[in-house]
């Protein structure tokens, strides 16, 4: 057990709590409906939403944003947030295989990018196209980062071109959208 | 040969300058359009001109990748194939004038970013304490109807007790008043930006100046958001700590 007295809960929110509830406000939950899953008021969810955010800037050790993010891939199996309904349907085709499917999740990710050096909200694009909410991406994200680590560690070489690929697949799709780059005329 | 790498620089060299010259006319002409929208953007995050900034920035970098292209294809090309017989000339030129074009993304590029200027977070912050002064008479007990009197802004949504009968009333800010906690911070360094320029200024860092910036950039946030002082402080003992460890 941590003797990290900033990991204590406020007003009764644990960092669990906090980090589901910020995945699944992420997903299109309300303020109110959190605070409801919590069993607790708005203005005691929306402190606890301030206070924790603050323990993570005095936390010097960096663990409560380690622990965070941990708590925030697992945000799907907390329990309090069992029957809390997003609007949307949790964990199925798309959503469920960003989560599951690496290669899916590093691909939709450079989309996304790609989509915002031209000019688009890349989140929204990925919700159009794919039904993923941001939250739901984030989620995603908390759970693959470490293990991209270790492959980049392992394959440098082998995940520089895939990610290549993937940037030349989703500029030229762009682009084309758009009619081409500025400068495509311009030739040596 | 002489002739073939006379041909290849003066290629390069017309290229690049083409290139140059597409970026000025796009950027000539974003200017005044991206001024524009960060002005009528009413969207807290000014997310609209945050993907028109966006989309032209990763325009540059699609004319640095072009330019990164042929001279991997034809300036080192042609170097690799000619070997020790590549003129110094030739390759000092072409090189040369490679960097001359990364300076000139560069330039463009901070041109970009700086045209829209700093949002004018003391108007955006007088504004909402105009707003709150209007309405912090409204309220009413939602138990007894007695006149509530909301003492100071709040940020949050916050229990404020009828003096009546003692209920206990949720207030809900306005969004602009919730967004004033988010720019809280920005609006500090605003004011106390001539602080961090003279640290920023001196060649070699003055901890003492630096402690001091801190320290107004620190009072000026407790001062629009009071109800944080307690947790600001902290954070500013934590700053002062990183900062004293990078100065050792």
């Amino acid at each position: 057990m941590s003797e990290n007295q900033l990991l204590e809960p406020i007003h009764g929110i644990s960092l669990e709590d906090y980090s589901a509830a910020c995945a699944k406000l992420g997903s299109g939950l309300s303020e109110e409906a959190i605070a409801k899953a919590l069993g607790v008021e708005l203005p005691v969810w929306q402190e606890a939403n301030l206070l924790w955010p603050e323990r993570m800037k005095q936390d010097q050790t960096f663990e409560i944003v380690t622990l965070f993010g941990q708590y925030f891939a697992q945000a799907g199996q907390h329990p309090k947030f069992s029957n809390a309904v997003t609007g949307a349907a949790e964990d199925a085709g798309y959503t469920a295989q960003i989560k599951t499917d690496k290669d899916f999740y590093q691909e939709l990710e450079v989309a996304r990018n790609v989509a915002y050096e031209y000019g688009m909200d890349g989140a929204q694009w990925i919700a159009d196209k794919y039904g993923i909410t941001l939250g739901d991406f984030q989620i995603a994200a908390s759970k693959w980062n470490a293990q991209i680590h270790t492959d980049i560690q392992a394959d440098f070489q082998g995940y520089t071109q895939k990610q290549d690929a993937y940037n030349a697949k989703y500029r030229q799709l762009f682009a084309s959208a758009q009619g081409g780059n500025v400068a495509d005329d311009i030739t040596f | 040969m002489e002739e073939l790498m006379w041909q290849t620089q003066e290629r390069w060299f017309v290229f690049l300058e083409k290139l140059e010259t597409r970026m000025g006319e796009m950027c000539t002409a974003a200017i005044p359009e991206l001024k524009e929208i960060f002005k009528a953007d009413q969207d807290p995050y000014k997310r609209a001109h945050s993907r028109m900034l966006a989309g032209l920035l990763g325009q540059i970098r699609r004319m640095q990748d072009q330019a990164n292209e042929v001279k991997e294809d034809r300036i080192l090309g042609l170097i690799y194939s000619l070997g020790v017989l590549t003129s110094n000339d030739f390759r000092e030129a072409c090189f040369n004038r490679h960097y001359a074009f990364e300076k000139r993304c560069h330039d463009y590029t901070s041109l970009l970013q700086k045209a829209a200027g700093q949002e004018d977070l003391e108007a955006f912050y007088q504004e909402q304490l105009a707003s709150f002064a209007l309405i912090k008479d409204r309220f009413t007990c939602k138990q007894c109807g007695g006149k509530i009197t909301v003492s100071k802004m709040f940020f949050i949504a916050t229990y404020v007790t009828c003096s009546y009968c003692q209920t206990q009333n949720t207030f809900l800010p306005s969004s602009g008043a919730q967004m004033v906690l988010h720019k809280a911070r920005s609006l500090a360094e605003q004011r106390t930006a001539h602080l961090l320029k003279a640290y920023e200024e001196r060649e070699s860092k003055d901890p003492d100046l630096y402690q001091q910036y801190l320290r107004a950039m620190f009072d000026e946030w407790n001062k629009i958001t009071p109800d944080m002082e307690e947790e600001n402080e902290k954070f500013y003992l934590r700053l002062l700590k990183d900062k004293s460890i990078n100065h050792l």
